[in-house]
């Protein structure tokens, strides 16, 4: 399919779903990076407290709180980057969809512009 | 009947074009077709050119290894073809379907290390609200520790399992989706 052809054959179903694919696209991208800012509120508390106790302190007397704390902001950011990849999925599958029919219509109608 | 089954034959090899005729007449290929096949073939060619085109040996077998090779390209090698064909799709990118598949799949092993280390450091929480349920008795301590950790192995696994087979699922699609849209450009 070239770039002037696909112009030629939109539907509007072609239009609809290559307009989910776009809103899926930006969506990844917002999903992402408010993952990401969730993290900020919980590093921002952990810097308020942490100075009165002192981090080398804390891994000392209470390591479990520590890891605990790393590990939810590398949830936030791992669940981020899930959102992102599955959402840019998505998008790709439904362009991916339109291409393949309009490729089948380009051919059914060459194929009928034969006879 | 059997004249019916020959009129059968005779009208769907007639709407074949000449080419094909002669091709499928020079091939010879009598694992495909039936010498009936054959027969009429030569009579729709006579019809049409008034002789029929000298035929090649007769083919008495498919070598199955050339058309398995074909078709059932490894996974590396078909998707270089898609990712490398001449006439390229113009609203996606094949390459970024193939990262995309990647990332999906280091994804998904990350997610069941990230599912089972935070479930993991839920437990002892969730070993005190069962302790609490005791009304603080003693003899329930162990044993709130052990509902706790059942607790745990089951969430941690099926939390695993859903994102793991997901994300798998969702790179095995898209592939999927790539490739039927390539055959499709194949005409």
């Amino acid at each position: 399919m070239t770039d002037t052809n696909a112009d030629n054959f939109l539907t509007v179903r072609h239009k609809r779903l290559m307009w989910f694919a776009y809103i899926a696209k930006i969506m990844a991208w917002v999903m992402l990076v408010f993952q990401v800012l969730r993290v900020i509120p919980s590093f921002m508390d952990a810097q308020s407290w942490m100075p009165s106790i002192g981090l080398r302190e804390l891994i000392r007397v209470q390591p479990a709180i520590v890891v605990n704390l790393i590990v939810s902001w590398i949830d936030f950011f791992l669940r981020g980057i899930v959102y992102w990849l599955v959402l840019k999925g998505i998008s790709l599958g439904l362009y991916m969809i339109v291409e393949t029919d309009l490729n089948y219509r380009e051919t059914a109608e060459g194929g009928s512009d034969e006879q | 009947m059997s004249s019916d089954i020959r009129n059968g034959i005779y009208n769907n090899l007639n709407q074949k074009s000449t080419e094909e005729l002669v091709e499928m007449w020079q091939t010879n290929d009598q694992v495909e077709w039936s010498a009936l096949a054959f027969e009429i073939v030569q009579e729709i060619l006579q019809e049409r050119l008034g002789e029929v085109p000298p035929q090649d040996a007769p083919v008495l077998e498919h070598v199955q290894d050339e058309l398995q090779d074909e078709e059932n390209l490894p996974d590396d090698e078909a998707l270089k073809k898609i990712t490398s064909d001449d006439n390229p799709p113009v609203l996606y990118n094949p390459g970024e379907v193939l990262w995309l598949d990647r990332w999906l799949k280091r994804a998904a092993i990350a997610a069941v290390v990230v599912s089972v280390v935070v479930n993991l450091f839920q437990v002892p929480t969730l070993q005190r609200v069962i302790y609490s349920f005791s009304l603080g008795n003693p003899a329930w301590n162990s044993m709130a520790w052990l509902l706790a950790i059942v607790v745990f192995i089951f969430s941690a696994a099926l939390q695993s399992i859903v994102y793991y087979f997901s994300l798998k699922a969702l790179g095995v699609i898209l592939k999927i989706l790539m490739e039927m849209e390539f055959n499709s450009r194949q005409g």
